[in-house]
């Protein structure tokens, strides 16, 4: 990406340089103040924390194992859903693809509830035939509904690695092979680098959660944090405690950094979106039903859940109709973290694809706040800006904004790198020759270029905060709460109900701004084919 | 035309949430407001909340904590922002977090005239904390899995073979009430054989939860035929209908623990005033008496002659145990409860 790098003191430069300094301010700050104080404390508080041994070496395999095994299957499975879903580009079954998608604001109780409500009517049913009863307990338990709640976020990085396919490869493939031979020889390679980095995103996230291990009695790492931090209010201790996990992303980042490179640093250029997308081959019509089934589970159970406990439409309405501060909050602090994600994460995005050795130290750091359990974000956060020179932002609605884009700007920077990849080479070259300055270029060019980047971003930016908890609760200003914490408040009285109802609104908000996200993308993706097609034909 | 309708809706989202915005935070902290972080369950808190709002003209900005987070949510948030306090009061619904806070440096003293008749065990000394009102830990049974001739009468019940194992569940004792429990056992019965009552729980392999919210909902639906939790998630169940019941453990032994909520006023919070209103309401008979009516509590510290509806007619027997002994077990509580129950 030369093209907007021409002087040290070009705009260009200069706002990538702002870009990348907010991106660092926001991301990096915070946990590197959290290294850097803990390293100045007294050693004996954080120095034995650093190595696990005996107990809490096993429960750092233990979280291992979990990460790995959750990341392995959850990746086969979100690759056969994400193949599955990608024919669906038109009517019903794209609405189901945007559903299976918002799946991922469903708290992992739910998906947990719904698990053990549909294995207890299965044990009755096995009871009433003599038959023995299935155990829906431990680590298995564990790793169905930890799959199951993250297998969305899988799919959606996979599915983006379908579309940043080059589909001139793809079609000169069809001319040849069977579609069987497509999907073996080209597609499965082209997606191993993708398919890389949804494993590691999984393993990530499966590795900094407690809450579904600990529901299931399987004991981790994390939780042994949470206790640490229970027990000492210590956050260097927690810090140091966390060390390990930290490490252990290094490597686990560097393995998908490298799908990275091959995947969007080093793509074919093309210029064209694929039109007639492989069909799934006869002989995987087997894999096709498990996809399917994996699908209808995924989405279909909590749904079952959500829909069985709200009860009626009156109950619905009852839920959220307390709830509208809350929601009114939510809606703001999602909106303004998927907004002000956008500029920093570009400058970023573009960083990562510089053609320099320091493109997977980049990564690594990039992705490196994904590691951090969500409280010690909360804390680091307290820490920096809880100053009387900050008043201003600390208790503010900023608070939880940065806490969010801390916690997922990276994942905006993953996407924005592969639609900045996407974009035409052709255009570029001719930006640099008519543009009257570089931001002209910029703003015509490129930025309108990379707009489903920006509208993808945003609307995963905007679900993962409007679902977020953790590190939300420790920044919240005063007399201001998000729905998500609501749902948490009432998940502790035991009305399943206004649960249930409070889960239903906010995955219908957040589907309603897909929805709305989707429209826009529509409409400006085909203003800007429209445009290619003109440009095109006037060339011959 | 489409491109500028898409620019005209994005900026017109930015131009809503930063207008929004600028509704939340500072602006709302007025001289007369008062900043509340508190655990007690925001169904109980928010009505007599909003009624001190009402009477008294002080608008209320409330934090809630959440169980999800265990123990390191609000009082770990108040520990980080000791150097520049934003909240005015801790209202806490059970007692060892005020004490640590205390230890903490993030309270100072205040002494409510609300507290004059309450008894003096649940006053702090020199002023920093005060109690009322109380729930009770208790054993939830599930009244179709178990016939009454069988319902448990101690927590050491819990030990039992009679009762298997895989049916019987108790939440993290690292975290909230049941660590609580835990630092009370230990400061009743000594650490040894608090430590091996636990100890043996684990061995005999009972169900360990994420929450007590979590052991009131598997009794609740059958999943278990007992737990032990606390009453107010006990009292959620009942009124809902399900089919349990609440056993008061242990009153011809060493009584049942009831836990007090307590309130501590913040040191160098942005609105002393409002915070000493709010705390003389939250200790006052008034609020003791509704929050008994809520739910929330099932016991009262003063003679307010009002009987809960799932007590026993007889009253509960207390376990008599000093609050602050019992905080003082609670470090080593958690230490040595995690090397027997995370592993």
């Amino acid at each position: 990406m030369t093209h907007y790098h021409k002087g040290l003191l070009s705009p260009g430069r200069l706002g990538h340089q702002a870009g990348l300094t907010i991106f660092f301010i926001t991301i990096l700050l915070p946990l590197i103040y959290l290294l850097v104080n803990t390293g100045v404390s007294p050693a004996d508080e954080w120095l034995p924390l650093l190595l696990p041994q005996g107990r809490r070496l096993g429960l750092l395999i233990n979280s291992i194992t979990m990460g790995g095994i959750v990341s392995i299957l959850g990746t086969a499975a979100a690759f056969l859903i994400a193949a599955l879903c990608w024919r669906w580009q038109q009517g019903l079954r794209s609405y189901i693809k945007w559903l299976f998608l918002l799946m991922i604001l469903v708290p992992a109780y739910i998906h947990s509830l719904a698990w053990g409500t549909a294995f207890n009517l299965l044990d009755s049913w096995l009871l009433s035939h003599n038959l023995p009863v299935i155990s829906f307990s431990g680590w298995a338990a564990a790793l169905v509904v930890q799959l199951m709640y993250l297998l969305p976020v899988a799919a959606g990085i996979i599915m983006l690695g379908f579309q940043s396919l080059n589909p001139i490869l793809i079609e000169a493939a069809r001319v040849f092979a069977p579609d069987k031979d497509v999907w073996v020889r080209v597609i499965l390679p082209l997606t191993y680098p993708i398919l890389k980095v949804s494993a590691g995103i999984l393993f990530l996230l499966t590795i900094v959660d407690y809450s579904v291990p600990s529901l299931f009695q399987v004991s981790t790492y994390t939780m042994e944090i949470f206790a640490e931090f229970s027990a000492s209010n210590n956050p260097n201790s927690v810090m140091a405690l966390s060390t390990p996990l930290l490490l252990i992303t290094v490597p686990v980042m560097i393995f998908t950094g490298s799908g990275l490179r091959t995947t969007i640093l080093k793509p074919e250029k093309f210029n064209s979106v694929l039109k007639n997308i492989p069909a799934w081959p006869q002989e995987w019509q087997e894999l096709k039903i498990i996809a399917l089934f994996i699908l209808i589970l995924q989405v279909g159970l909590p749904l079952l859940v959500i829909v069985k406990f709200t009860g009626s439409i009156n109950s619905f309405i009852m839920a959220i109709s307390g709830s509208w501060k809350e929601i009114g909050f939510s809606l703001q602090v999602a909106l303004l973290t998927a907004l002000f994600a956008l500029p920093p994460a570009l400058s970023a995005a573009k960083q990562l694809l510089n053609k320099s050795k320091s493109s997977t130290l980049w990564w690594i750091v990039t992705t490196l706040p994904l590691a951090l359990p969500a409280p010690l974000v909360g804390i680091a956060l307290i820490a920096l800006w809880n100053h009387s020179a900050t008043n201003a932002i600390y208790g503010s609605l900023m608070m939880p904004v940065l806490a969010c884009l801390m916690r997922f700007m990276p994942l905006a920077v993953l996407i924005l790198a592969v639609y900045i990849k996407r974009i035409n080479p052709i255009y570029l070259e001719a930006a640099d020759v008519f543009q009257k300055n570089e931001l002209h270029g910029f703003l015509r060019v490129f930025l309108p270029s990379i707009v489903p980047g920006w509208l993808a971003a945003l609307g995963l930016i905007f679900a993962l905060t409007a679902g977020e908890l953790g590190a939300t609760l420790l920044v919240a200003p005063a007399g201001n709460a998000t729905l998500t914490m609501r749902i948490y408040n009432y998940l502790h009285y035991g009305a399943t109900d206004t649960v249930a109802g409070l889960c239903a609104a906010l995955m219908l908000i957040t589907f309603l701004v897909g929805m709305l996200i989707a429209c826009l993308n529509k409409f400006w993706s085909r203003s800007l084919n429209g445009r290619e097609e003109k440009i095109n034909a006037q060339n011959y | 035309m489409k491109r500028r309708g898409i620019i005209v809706i994005i900026l017109s989202l930015v131009l809503f949430t930063c207008s929004f915005a600028g509704g939340c935070g500072q602006d709302e902290k007025t001289k007369s407001s008062v900043v509340l972080y508190t655990s007690v369950d925001q169904i109980y808190a928010e009505p007599i909340l909003n009624e001190f709002e009402e009477s008294s003209g002080i608008k209320v900005q409330a934090v809630y904590d959440v169980e999800a987070a265990k123990t390191t949510g609000l009082v770990n948030r108040l520990i980080a922002e000791k150097n520049n306090p934003q909240a005015d009061v801790f209202w806490n619904g059970e007692f060892a977090q005020t004490i640590l806070l205390k230890q903490e440096g993030v309270l100072t003293p205040y002494k409510s005239p609300s507290t004059q008749d309450i008894p003096e065990n649940l006053i702090d000394p020199e002023g920093y904390w005060a109690g009322a009102g109380g729930r009770c830990r208790i054993i939830l049974v599930n009244t179709e899995l178990m016939a009454p001739e069988d319902y448990p009468d101690s927590i050491f019940d819990l030990l039992e073979d009679k009762y298997p194992a895989d049916k019987v569940g108790i939440a993290y004792p690292l975290f909230g009430t049941t660590a609580t429990q835990a630092a009370a056992l230990y400061a009743y019965l000594g650490p040894e054989e608090g430590k091996s009552f636990f100890s043996a729980l684990k061995d005999r392999g009972v169900q360990v939860v994420d929450g007590n919210s979590v052991v009131r909902d598997m009794v609740a639906d059958g999943r278990l035929m007992m737990g032990l939790t606390d009453t107010d998630d006990a009292v959620a169940a009942l009124e809902d209908g399900k089919p349990v019941k609440m056993i008061f453990p242990d009153q011809d032994k060493m009584g049942t623990l009831i836990i007090p909520y307590t309130t501590g006023l913040v040191a160098g919070g942005p609105h002393p005033d409002a915070g000493q209103q709010l705390i003389d309401y939250l200790l006052s008979s008034e609020v003791e008496r509704k929050i008994f009516a809520s739910g929330f509590s099932q016991v009262t510290v003063r003679p307010l002659g009002i009987e809960a509806e799932y007590l026993p007619s007889s009253g509960v027997k207390s376990m008599e145990v000093n609050i602050t002994q019992a905080y003082e077990q609670l470090d080593l509580v958690i230490e040595e409860l995690r090397q027997i129950y995370i592993r």
